[in-house]
């Protein structure tokens, strides 16, 4: 099941008369999304292609996916996502790509370690040699006044029990250890 | 760049109608002698740079008089400060110090807030990050409702600002506040804020740091490059910068690393070029694999094939030139182009050359 957008959920696409809108808008609705409507352009989000195609190569299915943005202040975090594939009857663990800056792997470890997510969570922290006070790329990713750098989301995670991924690829030899612990539903 | 110098960010300060001392900017000692003349007391000479605890690294000194004024300054310009050379210096009347506040603003990320927070201490002068929690009055800024004086008066109340002063320092965190919101800040702080002896407040230095995407909207503060770093733009982060300001489709960025390490031990020399979300992951990539990344450069958000090019011409490997750039022999890269809609042609890193570079090096 999908935990945000589901076959009958009503798309409204921001930005679908730009170049960028119109070619997603078009390929959302290949795969069946129903686009009701459309705004004109904004700013937006970016793919999320790369972790999941690795969990896919590895044989799992998965049941959302979903790009929490890359502003400074982003409309959802970690900790309202999590809570809603704690509820999802068909997720049974939870993959994450996480940068430096801004507090959402921070908060995925308080969700943990408050007991409120359970299910197993497999994370992998980008930018470990980035240098504070230099944005890379997102306007998020950047270690702000002392906070925020990819050692201090490893050794944080790690307190809480998550499973820190030393290489992109290892995501999904580590959710693969799981289905060989009977943790995973294949079909 | 994104972040302003002192003066400049108390130019900002001045239009907001806030309290700073009297002072000019100085790009010669006898311009340093000439303001010192007009202030007509003794003064403090600032170097203009961005490096943090100036005071420390011997970048901020006292005159009594302008002659005294003229030879520091011709001390202070031309030396070097972690790496950053010394053009200009600010040269202020010195102030009788009584107390040291601290007042500041940065954007709170945090799921339950989301909005901008406004910070005020009675302990100022030290970093803020050092002063416990109960000595800091915090307000998390509904930005439709807005920041209002009585705002910033319950926040000095907090924290027991004398009744003396407590409308002078009000103002200056509403002007502080309004300066943010204005300039599109992403962090502006003034610290300290000087009590002085005679009952004034005023703005001692000043931290201002404009959102990259705001520096748009503001031609008047002169920003080079809109990139958020700790030092200024490279001639190199100038060039490529031209990439992405003279061409809005798709984003181009790119940071000339080695210009933040002084360890020559670690100096990169591989130029990378990744494309869009997870473009960080290249270089994990590499530095696992003991190579560290000169020129950084990630075009993304469905660039013209044009963009993606003149980018790989910033990063691609520069054998001359000079000493700084010498090693980057090297060009890693993940190119994705899109054709009409769909993806053409992807090459992943790493490309030919890489592997008789690492034998060169020695790294299996």
């Amino acid at each position: 099941m999908a935990i945000l957008l589901t076959k009958t959920t009503k798309v409204l696409t921001q930005g679908i008369t730009g170049r960028e809108g119109s070619l997603r808008a078009k390929f959302m609705r290949s795969l069946g999304t129903n686009i009701v409507a459309g705004v004109t352009p904004g700013r937006g989000g970016e793919e999320v292609d790369g972790i999941p195609d690795v969990i896919t190569h590895a044989g799992l299915g998965i049941s959302t996916v979903i790009h929490v943005g890359t502003e400074p202040v982003t409309g959802m975090s970690f900790s309202d996502i999590l809570p809603l594939f704690q509820e999802d009857p068909e997720t049974d663990a939870v993959a994450i790509f996480g940068e430096i800056g801004g507090s959402h792997e921070e908060e995925a470890a308080d969700l943990v370690q408050s007991g409120k997510f359970t299910k197993p969570i497999i994370i992998y922290v980008s930018g470990a040699w980035a240098s504070a006070g230099t944005r890379f790329s997102h306007a998020s990713s950047i270690v702000e006044r002392g906070k925020g750098s990819a050692q201090d989301k490893v050794t944080r995670l790690r307190e809480a029990g998550i499973i820190v991924a030393d290489r992109p690829n290892e995501i999904a030899e580590r959710l693969l250890e799981l289905k060989q612990q009977g943790k995973l539903r294949v079909k | 760049m994104a972040r302003l110098h002192e003066h400049e960010g108390k130019a900002l300060f001045q239009i907001a109608g806030m309290p700073i001392p009297q002072g000019d900017v100085a790009r010669t000692p006898e311009e340093a002698g000439k303001i010192a003349e007009k202030i007509g007391k003794p003064v403090v000479i600032k170097v203009q740079i961005w490096a943090g605890g100036r005071g420390k690294a011997g970048g901020v000194k006292f005159a009594d008089t302008p002659q005294e004024a003229e030879k520091v300054a011709a001390s202070l310009l031309g030396m070097t400060i972690e790496g950053l050379l010394v053009e200009k210096v600010l040269v202020e009347e010195k102030l009788a110090i009584e107390k040291e506040y601290y007042a500041g603003i940065i954007v709170n990320a945090q799921a339950d807030a989301r909005c901008p927070v406004v910070m005020f201490s009675t302990e100022g002068g030290m970093d803020i990050e050092s002063v416990p929690d109960d000595k800091i009055a915090l307000m998390n800024v509904d930005v439709i409702r807005g920041f209002r004086i009585y705002d910033a008066l319950n926040l000095a109340n907090k924290v027991k600002v004398p009744s003396k002063c407590i409308n002078q320092v009000a103002r200056l965190i509403f002007g502080l506040y309004e300066t943010f919101k204005n300039y599109g800040a992403r962090l502006i702080e003034i610290n300290p804020m000087v009590i002085t002896k005679d009952g004034k407040v005023l703005a001692g230095d000043c931290r201002v740091s404009i959102d990259d995407s705001a520096v748009i909207r503001h031609p008047e503060l002169g920003i080079e490059v809109a990139r958020e770093a700790p030092t200024p733009p490279t001639e190199l982060d100038k060039l490529a910068w031209w990439v992405e300001e003279k061409d809005l489709r798709g984003t181009c960025y790119f940071a000339e690393m080695n210009n933040e390490i002084k360890d020559m031990e670690v100096i990169g020399t591989i130029g990378y070029h990744g494309i869009g979300g997870g473009a960080m992951l290249g270089v994990d990539r590499l530095n696992k694999q003991g190579l560290k990344v000169a020129d950084f450069a990630d075009t993304s958000g469905n660039p013209p094939a044009s963009k993606v090019y003149r980018a790989a011409k910033f990063v691609k490997p520069v054998v001359e030139g000079d000493a700084k750039r010498l090693g980057t022999e090297c060009l890693a890269c993940e190119y994705e182009c899109w054709f009409r809609g769909k993806r053409a042609i992807v090459i992943e890193a790493p490309i030919p050359g890489l592997e008789e570079y690492r034998k060169k090096l020695g790294i299996s």
